[in-house]
């Protein structure tokens, strides 16, 4: 045909990678984001991560249960791995497969634990980024204990970090799941924070 | 403000709007009313806001496609309202709607097929029901454009995870023999085995193993601080362990392939199952070995080998009926070498120098 379409397409964002619901993003229909600064994407991105931790960090700041972690980004998450990697592989004497450990304890153990929902018939989503947000609590406890060398501090630190993370994932599972499964689905969430905590405290 | 299904917005070089719909192939310059959803077309919304009630698992395919994706798919939905509700949300989720449109896929109906199919690695039963269903997911539209083989292996993986919580404690409690054994418990272990309990007892195994291994190191350093973490028993218990699971059935199937024994006597997913649910009294043993006196973990990991083993003759060996007699040896040897090598493994390797 003759005409020449420009493609506008309201539900997904042009340049920067991620994909959000069109229920998100009611402010931004109609503009094409390929045309703004970088500084601004950037910005955008930044406060969304800050949104997640803040809801994560903030049980009690939850309205709207569990609304806000449906978005998905792996950046938080990668960046909450990485570095929670770097920490405990500083000061081990097999850093690399330390390293290498956390690393896949924490991807393949969060796809794991969703793949265990979905076969439960939980309505979980593949590409949560709740579980990666939620190791946010282990990452500091992980940092504190690097700080500090007295064993008891460590442990106290884990332990509150431990509870904090599995009271925000495992509400957050248990009502994906049918009723009479929902403790099939949250125990393999509980082992996942257990894992990380164990890695901690032994580094 | 979404437009209808199969609309387009496009611009003119001027800057004016105009829409056009693929489907019906028009072209129009006002904005199109969201009530004109033509029948046609298959979408999402159509699919999910049907609610089928059990009558309809019986109509025969029905020209509107939708409705032929719903009678396979929704199933007895008529349960779970709560399940239609939740699938409107994330129109940005792609793999996901795909993921639970077969969520509730199998009516009840043809779960017994699946899961009374003794029959070996085949399936073949869970193959035909699931490639039936999943064929017509794909004679639907687009959303069906997500591979066969992969809703065929959520819907097989599904009915194998299919166990509610207090099916996997009553599982875990035959391991106890104490209180008299639970026959039915049993009989169902036998006719539905399930993976999840072989999985994640495996998993926590692993887990625990590596952990306390490390922890009985860390007590026996001299000081805390001059404990160096090795991190080398996780990638040796989870071979050890998943390896193990892994490799019992395999070994069956290899031996079976060598004798004209029919492979849908021996039922693998049972093998399966009973040797992850065999590995359980590893870790009550495994915490119990931190205690740092070299005879009282033998002592523990014999008791736990000898639970184990308890389990396995109760549950697996006695319906072994082969004619070949070294293929019935190898089928009973399998598992019970599984659970000497795991115990013993772990009693010799993950200590290092306990005192006697």
């Amino acid at each position: 045909m003759a005409y020449e379409p420009t493609y506008q397409s309201p539900q997904f964002h042009g340049g920067d990678g991620m994909v959000t619901p069109s229920g998100s993003i009611e402010s931004q229909q109609g503009r094409c984001t390929l045309d703004e600064p970088v500084t601004e994407t950037i910005m955008r991105d930044l406060r969304s991560i800050g949104m997640k931790l803040k809801y994560v960090m903030l049980p009690r700041a939850r309205e709207d249960k569990g609304q806000g972690l449906r978005e998905w980004d792996l950046w938080g998450p990668l960046v909450l791995c990485l570095a929670l990697g770097i920490m405990l592989s500083m000061h081990a004497e097999q850093a690399s497969l330390a390293f290498g450990l956390v690393f896949i304890i924490v991807w393949v153990g969060s796809g794991i634990v969703t793949i265990n929902a979905l076969l439960l018939k939980g309505k979980i989503s593949f590409f949560q980024s709740a579980r990666g947000y939620c190791i946010f609590p282990l990452v500091i406890a992980a940092f504190c204990s690097l700080m500090l060398n007295v064993i008891w501090l460590k442990v106290i630190f884990v332990t509150i970090g431990f509870t904090w993370a599995t009271g925000a994932s495992v509400n957050f599972m248990s009502e994906l799941l049918p009723e009479d499964r929902k403790a099939l689905g949250v125990y393999p969430v509980w082992l996942f924070y257990v894992a990380i905590a164990w890695l901690i405290l032994i580094s | 403000m979404a437009l209808p299904p199969n609309w387009e917005r496009y611009t003119t070089e001027d800057g004016k709007e105009y829409f056009h719909n693929a489907a019906l192939n028009k072209t129009q310059w006002e904005r199109p009313s969201c009530d004109e959803v033509p029948l046609a077309s298959l979408n999402t919304s159509d699919v999910f806001t049907y609610k089928p009630s059990a009558a309809d698992l019986e109509v025969p395919r029905s020209t509107a496609k939708s409705q032929e994706l719903d009678d396979l798919f929704m199933g007895v939905a008529a349960s779970e309202p709560t399940e239609l509700v939740s699938l409107k949300e994330g129109p940005g989720d792609e793999l996901s709607s795909s993921g639970r449109s077969t969520n509730s896929a199998l009516p009840k109906a043809s779960l017994p097929t699946l899961q009374g199919a003794g029959g070996g690695l085949g399936f073949a039963a869970g193959f035909a029901a699931g490639a039936a269903a999943a064929s017509a997911a794909s004679g639907g539209d687009g959303q069906g454009s997500a591979p066969t083989f992969s809703s065929w292996l959520l819907l097989l993986a599904q009915s194998l995870f299919d166990v509610s919580t207090d099916d996997v404690v009553r599982r875990l409690k035959l391991l106890v023999p104490y209180p008299a054994q639970d026959r039915s418990t049993a009989e169902e272990l036998r006719t539905r085995p399930d993976f999840y309990g072989p999985f994640w007892v495996a998993t926590t195994a692993v887990l625990f193993l590596a952990a306390t291994g490390n922890f009985a190191r860390l007590i026996e350093s001299p000081h805390p601080s001059l404990f160096k973490a090795d991190y080398s028993l996780v990638p040796l218990a989870a071979s050890l362990v998943y390896g193990g699971l892994i490799a019992v059935p395999i070994l069956a199937r290899v031996s079976v392939f060598f004798t004209d024994e029919e492979v849908a006597n021996i039922d693998f997913k049972k093998i399966i199952c009973v040797c992850g649910y065999g590995l359980a009294p590893s870790i009550p043993v495994s915490i119990l070995c931190i205690i740092p006196v070299g005879f009282l973990r033998w002592l523990f990991v014999l008791g736990g080998l000898a639970l184990s083993l308890y389990f396995i003759k109760g549950n697996l060996l006695e319906d072994i009926s082969v004619k070949v007699r070294w293929l019935q040896l190898t089928l009973i040897a399998a598992p019970v070498i599984l659970q000497v090598l795991v115990f013993f493994i772990y009693r010799v390797r993950f200590f290092a120098g306990d005192r006697d």
